[in-house]
């Protein structure tokens, strides 16, 4: 079979020996598409341990009112989702999509053993690991590992930040963080970039190789993102807030024809120690609006049902309210799932049982790695026992 | 191989890089004798300034307003000692010494609050650094920081805590595959006890010890957590595994089985002499093989106090340097876990890359840096931080170029890459064509070879 000269720099075989292909030649190959299916998982991280309890309340819960005299939010404050549960009336919008069937909750999320230090929960969440088992790589990043052989710098997944978060990064791939598209790509397109990406001689030295195709990549993917995101630029006028113009940007590049399958955000920070009314409210209006502006734009382009928004934290709170208004570190927490393509909408289990508790702290009754290999299987039809290393069963809400 | 070019690589390796203000020393000295300086070590303690190095002079709890006040007190302690071990990197003759002392860092990873337990352990990795292992492995287990951050202090007898016990094998003394769970769980029972008083000080807390017999390792005894890492320390593969390690960390990433066999059985004879493990490595043939020359990807406090050593400077801005390390994901007394820093390949994604070749021009002062950190709630209780701006007032930096003046003048490439093509050194020297010494030795850092060592 004859080949044409652009199928065959496109192929995978040739692709995997890209160390060794010269620069010049490689800036022809465009980013390599997976077989996607389409859909589209946005990740956002509420860094710093979201209050739970204060986030769906529980308001026929007299255990969770006598431990928080001072913070909890009474019943007529919450807007109520049913007759024991509401939520933050600052997540006004949320109880829009809930009763649209556009939002599913699920209580109670969490690991054995948890740990109670930001840094390090994070990491358990971000790579996916049990509480002592120490991994390099991120779930997202394993999940390029495992979908995309051929490309080592690929957009499949995308962090809107100046740095990359551990979750992006895998054995073999690592994803490619930007705050803002125009920033990255004139900070890669400079001449004195362009030029070293232009030397012809191959680079044989493993290490010298991976450091020169890393910046080809970033060059060649910085102008790849950038043109994509120029677009189709939004209609919408997003909140000038930060989630706001990260939901922007990833709204542009959805309507693009982009080939990014996940993208991460981060929004805080929860760690509500002192005042937490006051500082939980100030984050989901934020959220909140931004969240409202973005779904709107998804309708309006017909992607709604493309698209999956989750959240997460590295842990809730404690059950009990401190000195200071506030609430320190706890374990088990909800995740939030908001998408048009939902199987089962609203509260997908009960909530946290409040009378069986460990040293003050909800016991977790869900995995999160189960929730991973849901998305992993159901949405991003990626095999998810080779990215988890373990079968961890599955829901049934996508 | 040539003198400089062996000189380079015994600095990049055994330290952090040729100092750019004595080139004249690597010229006329042979590698051999060169080690001799480079591995020459007296112990003096860190100079910390501002801060009580005491627990008699250091203010109670309850002095501080409130929380707020004490965190801050805390950051900014920490930040002064990360600060002046970075700052004794940089300038150390003893190169060695403190290069080492970063090895251990990683290795005995430990991240703690209390910037007297930080400056406690960081001590012990300088002071017994190039000393014996049985010595340094006994007082890092018996520190307060890692007590404190594996959970020793909750290992009572009642109630054993396994988290000490497990990374003590794992991870600090044979690996993975060389113990059982059992053997945790009896190890753990015999360090019950092992606790330290207020002021840091270790203490046996009798009471909550178990006396009992343990089983560990094929041996039966009534074992202490003394004897317990007396009976790992006579097991060969303790040795094999740190050695291999040592070898990852300072010779090559790619493991070389015989190699390491060999230097693991004389480490093993000498009672684990780790002065004279990194002699052996250090005046061997093979450390100058071809094979090993660029084999590593500098870590991000290599890269930078590299750059420091090569590029001296005077900054307005303090913490301008644990801020790039911060930003590259490698602060000190921050390490990411109990089984310390990744390595190789993992430092380097697009953001990284282009921040790191950025780094040398943003100290010079060609261009300017606005970036993010990822926040950190563990220092900053949820309070916001401001983005690192270096820059956008020119000055913050002052490149002491009279420094280095004769170095200038040197081949640039052989004191700075490992290897560099004649393509690379057309392009960089006509990229600076009609510019100055000061712009090629800039280029030269920014480039993605400078990340190799």
């Amino acid at each position: 079979m004859l080949i044409s000269r652009k199928t065959f720099l496109q192929t995978g075989s040739l692709a995997t020996a890209s160390y060794l292909v010269p620069n010049f030649l490689k800036a022809m190959l465009k980013p390599e598409a997976i077989s996607s299916n389409g859909k589209i998982l946005i990740i956002l991280q509420l860094s710093g341990g979201n209050d739970g309890l204060n986030t769906i309340i529980p308001v026929r819960n007299d255990i969770y009112y006598k431990l928080r005299t001072q913070i909890s939010i009474k019943s007529n404050n919450a807007v109520l989702l049913n007759d024991e549960a509401g939520i933050h009336p600052a997540l006004a919008f949320f109880k829009e999509l809930f009763d649209n069937g556009e939002l599913a909750i699920l209580n109670n999320v969490g690991y054995p053993e948890p740990n109670k230090s930001h840094f390090r929960s994070m990491d358990i969440w971000q790579t996916a690991s049990d509480s002592n088992q120490f991994l390099q790589s991120g779930w997202v990043g394993r999940y390029l590992d495992e979908a995309c052989h051929s490309c080592s710098n690929p957009t499949q997944a995308m962090e809107i930040d100046d740095l990359l978060s551990l979750a992006m990064k895998g054995n073999k791939n690592k994803a490619i963080a930007l705050k803002d598209p125009r920033k990255l790509y004139r900070e890669s397109q400079e001449s004195f970039y362009k030029e070293l990406n232009s030397m012809h001689q191959p680079h044989t030295e493993v290490l010298t190789s991976y450091l020169y195709s890393t910046l080809s990549n970033t060059i060649n993917n910085a102008q790849y993102i950038f043109d994509q995101s120029k677009s189709r630029p939004s209609a919408d006028s997003y909140p000038s807030t930060p989630i706001g113009k990260d939901l922007n940007t990833i709204a542009s590049l959805i309507k693009s024809d982009i080939n990014t399958q996940v993208y991460y955000l981060s929004v805080g920070s929860f760690d509500t120690h002192n005042n937490q009314n006051q500082r939980q409210e100030q984050l989901f209006k934020i959220i909140n609006d931004a969240v409202g502006v973005f779904v709107a734009d998804m309708k309006r382009n017909g992607k709604f049902k493309d698209v999956l928004l989750i959240t997460f934290s590295e842990f809730g709170r404690r059950v009990s309210e401190n000195a200071s208004r506030g609430t320190d570190h706890g374990t088990a927490n909800q995740m939030f799932f908001i998408s048009g393509g939902l199987n089962k909408k609203g509260l997908l289990n009960g909530l946290p049982n409040l009378s069986q508790l460990q040293e003050g702290d909800l016991i977790y009754s869900e995995d999160f790695r189960k929730v991973y290999a849901t998305l992993l299987k159901k949405w991003l039809g990626a095999n998810d026992k080779n990215i988890l290393g373990r079968d961890n069963g599955y829901y049934d809400f996508i | 191989m040539n003198n400089i070019e062996k000189n380079r690589h015994l600095c990049a390796r055994a330290g952090f890089g040729l100092n750019f203000s004595e080139i004249d020393l690597y010229k006329r000295t042979s590698h051999e004798k060169l080690y001799s300086l480079l591995s020459q070590y007296s112990y003096t303690p860190l100079p910390i300034e501002g801060f009580p190095t005491s627990f008699r002079e250091y203010p109670d709890k309850d002095s501080f307003n409130d929380r707020k006040a004490m965190n801050q007190y805390f950051r900014n302690y920490n930040l002064t000692i990360a600060n002046t071990w970075q700052k004794k990197m940089t300038e150390s003759p003893g190169q060695l010494q403190e290069k080492m002392a970063l090895f251990w860092h990683g290795h005995f990873a430990t991240r703690v609050r209390h910037p007297l337990f930080n400056l406690n352990i960081v001590e012990i990795f300088r002071k017994h650094g190039l000393g014996n292992f049985r010595e340094l492995l006994m007082e890092v287990s018996q520190s307060p920081a890692m007590l404190q951050f594996l959970n020793n202090q909750q290992n009572k007898k009642q109630h054993p805590n396994e988290n000490f016990a497990r990374e003590l094998m794992e991870l600090f003394t044979l690996g993975r595959g060389n113990y059982t769970e059992k053997d945790i769980r009896e190890s753990a029972r015999a360090f019950t006890g092992w606790s330290f008083d207020k002021s840091g000080q270790f203490r046996m807390n009798y009471r909550q010890h178990d006396e009992g017999e343990k089983n560990f390792l094929g041996k039966t005894g009534n074992f202490t957590g003394a004897d317990i890492i007396n009976i790992i320390l006579d097991l060969p593969q303790c040795a094999r595994f740190i050695t291999g390690k040592i070898f990852r960390f300072f010779v090559n990433e790619q493991a070389d089985e015989e190699i390491i066999n060999q230097l693991s059985a004389k480490f093993y004879a000498s009672n684990y002499n780790i002065g004279k493990l990194m002699d052996e490595i250090f005046l061997s043939d093979w450390f100058y093989a071809e094979k090993n020359i660029g084999a590593k990807i500098k870590s991000p406090v290599e890269l930078i106090t590299g750059i420091c050593r090569a590029m001296p400077f005077e900054s307005r801005n303090e913490n301008m340097v644990y801020n790039f390390q911060r930003l590259l994901g490698q602060a000190l007394l921050q390490p990411p876990n109990v089984a310390g820093w990744p390595s190789g390949t993992s430092w380097i994604d697009s953001s990284t890359l282009l921040l790191r070749m950025r780094i040398p021009e943003i100290l010079a002062g060609y261009r300017s840096l606005d970036i993010e950190p990822k926040p950190d709630d563990d220092l900053n209780m949820g309070q916001r931080e401001k983005e690192i701006i270096i820059n956008r007032m020119k000055g913050q930096s002052t490149i002491l170029w009279e420094k280095i003046t004769p170095a200038l003048n040197e081949d640039l490439f052989a004191l700075l890459l490992p290897r560099s093509s004649e393509e690379l050194k057309n392009l960089l020297l006509s990229f600076n064509a009609g510019k100055s010494r000061q712009h090629l030795l800039v280029s030269i850092l920014c480039t993605p070879d400078y990340q190799l060592c």
